[in-house]
């Protein structure tokens, strides 16, 4: 923990972004599952629930920022716990374990939501998969850092 | 990255803000028509959705006498029924639909406009030889029958050639909407109105006839008359209808669209502010990667001043891609109908573009002004909170 690029509030930040974009995909599939009679309702909500996918897929982008910002803004940070003796491979080791631990915790309050409303887990899955592409490819950034 | 990110987010809040206005704007429109049609004492027909419909069994005597009954009891009604495909060649080469309508629905719903020529006239003679009979028909068709020239077509519901004389064109884009979906509408730009009299009624088919019961109002007539007619037509038809008066159907209407239209604003609401808080974050994550340009150019001469106008301008570029990108996917969209040859919902207008879409896109650019500002307030409040020489360190 002590050795962690990540303070209290870039966690907390990160488990927010999963939560959103996993939040509203379960919204999404929960409305589809309802029965709306009132047609003016359902034609409103069928604009949005035809581009599910695009809408969910734009909505991970929150993700991606908060990776390149928050990494961006670790560089000095990177560079100098090398220079004490950290070596660029744990570093990255620790940033990939941290990310999938907070994306576990969003992912165990999805998977409880979805129990509870009794609706499909799978598109979350993919969503899950999606965000460990992500956290892979930004812990790539950090080898660029090596070398300030 | 972020730009592209933030160019995203404030266009699925548009997107938002667009579809939540055009709901709204289309659903009004059809209660104001609405309101024409249900008046104090007018009774509105619906055929039961548990009633058995079997169409084929229903004959011309069967449905004639339910006009007998309403001509003896001295029940006047408003008749209107549409969408009897006929192909009438025309410029844009749109398949026709005939509407149907009656003097009472005509003088009741005061939604067929003319721009040019004379309003319709019921007291035309039919003589079964030589029919000819005044119509309006839609601007579309302008072009290819003008003013005062005749078409001769085989009519749908009197099976027989008939003379059509144009006695006058409808506005561009005149609708009509759905008595049970106020929002979806159809247009009568490719539409032929035609005046249906008594003896026009009675030479018709079973089609109009039966067609025009479904969504008949009676006018100005009792409760024991409409429950003689209701016998009438579960005796002759075997259908149940209803017949709602005008307090029932406000009824309908409060409870079915008003609770709808809440709970689209709601969704619009709460959607639109997280989308806001998501739009506002990302640009806070922008300024604390920029921090350091930011404070080394307000060092070096760059007032708070020029950097809000730039600021304003940056969000003011982005309002507009998105407003643009809003603009061409509704074009798209309505223009799409004139491809697909859809004559029903073909609008006139820029691309298609009618005075509901343009009202939705100034919402959307009065949402865009506020939170436009909002945006640019916070990230200058952020920017503020730095003392310089902090920044520069950063």
């Amino acid at each position: 923990m002590k050795k962690s690029l990540f303070r209290l509030i870039d966690r907390f930040e990160l488990l927010i972004c999963y939560v959103l974009c996993f939040g509203f995909n379960i919204m999404f599939d929960y409305v589809k599952s309802l029965s709306i009679d009132s047609y003016l309702l359902q034609t409103f909500l069928k604009q949005f629930y035809d581009y599910q996918a695009v809408i969910i897929f734009l909505l991970t982008f929150i993700v991606i920022i908060f990776h390149y910002q928050m990494l961006n803004r670790k560089k000095v940070e990177v560079y100098c716990k090398i220079l004490v003796g950290d070596t660029i491979r744990f570093i990255i080791i620790r940033y990939i374990f941290e990310c999938l631990v907070i994306l576990g915790i969003a992912f165990v309050i999805s998977m409880i939501i979805t129990v509870i409303l009794g609706i499909s887990l799978v598109d979350n899955i993919y969503l899950s998969c999606i965000f460990v592409v992500y956290i892979l490819i930004s812990s790539r950034m950090v080898i660029k850092f090596e070398n300030f | 990255m972020i730009v592209f990110s933030v160019l995203l987010l404030l266009f699925l809040s548009n997107y938002l803000v667009f579809i939540a206005a055009q709901s709204t704007v289309s659903t009004f429109q059809g209660y104001n028509e609405m309101k024409h049609l249900n008046q104090a004492g007018n009774y509105i027909a619906n055929l039961d959705p548990d009633s058995d419909m079997n169409m084929g069994k229903i004959d011309k005597n069967d449905t004639q006498n339910v006009y007998d009954y309403l001509k003896n009891n001295n029940i006047r009604y408003a008749l209107f029924t549409d969408g009897f495909i006929v192909s009438l060649p025309n410029a844009y080469d749109m398949e026709v639909s005939f509407a149907y309508l009656n003097e009472e629905y005509y003088k009741l719903n005061k939604q067929f406009e003319i721009s040019q020529g004379k309003d319709l006239y019921f007291d035309y003679c039919f003589d079964n030889n030589d029919i000819e009979i005044p119509v309006l028909i839609g601007k579309g068709l302008s072009k290819t029958y003008p003013l005062g020239s005749t078409i001769k077509v085989e009519d749908p519901m009197l099976q027989k050639q008939i003379t059509l004389k144009v006695q006058g064109i409808l506005k561009p884009n005149v609708y009509h909407s759905n008595l049970y979906s106020l929002s979806s509408k159809q247009y009568y730009n490719f539409s032929v109105v035609i005046p249906v009299n008594e003896a026009f009624l009675n030479n018709s088919s079973v089609g109009l006839q039966l067609q025009g019961l479904f969504d008949i109002i009676l006018l100005q007539t009792s409760k024991n008359k409409i429950e003689g007619l209701h016998k009438v037509i579960q005796d002759k038809l075997g259908l149940k209808f209803n017949f709602y008066t005008q307090e029932e159907n406000f009824e309908y209407f409060n409870k079915y669209y008003f609770s709808s239209l809440k709970i689209i604003t709601v969704i619009t609401v709460i959607l639109t502010l997280i989308l806001t808080c998501i739009t506002i974050w990302s640009s806070l994550a922008s300024i604390r990667l920029m921090i350091k340009d930011f404070t080394i150019n307000l060092f070096v001469g760059l007032s708070y001043l020029k950097l809000r106008k730039i600021f304003y301008d940056y969000y003011g570029v982005l309002f507009f891609i998105n407003l643009i990108v809003l603009f061409i996917i509704t074009a798209y969209s309505r223009y799409g109908t004139w491809i697909r040859k859809d004559a029903s919902f073909s609008t006139f207008g820029l691309f298609g573009v009618i005075g509901m879409d343009w009202l939705a896109l100034l919402a959307v650019l009065f949402f865009d002004i506020i939170i436009g500002i909002i945006i640019v307030e916070i990230m200058l409040w952020r920017i503020k909170k730095v003392p310089i020489s902090l920044g520069v360190l950063q």
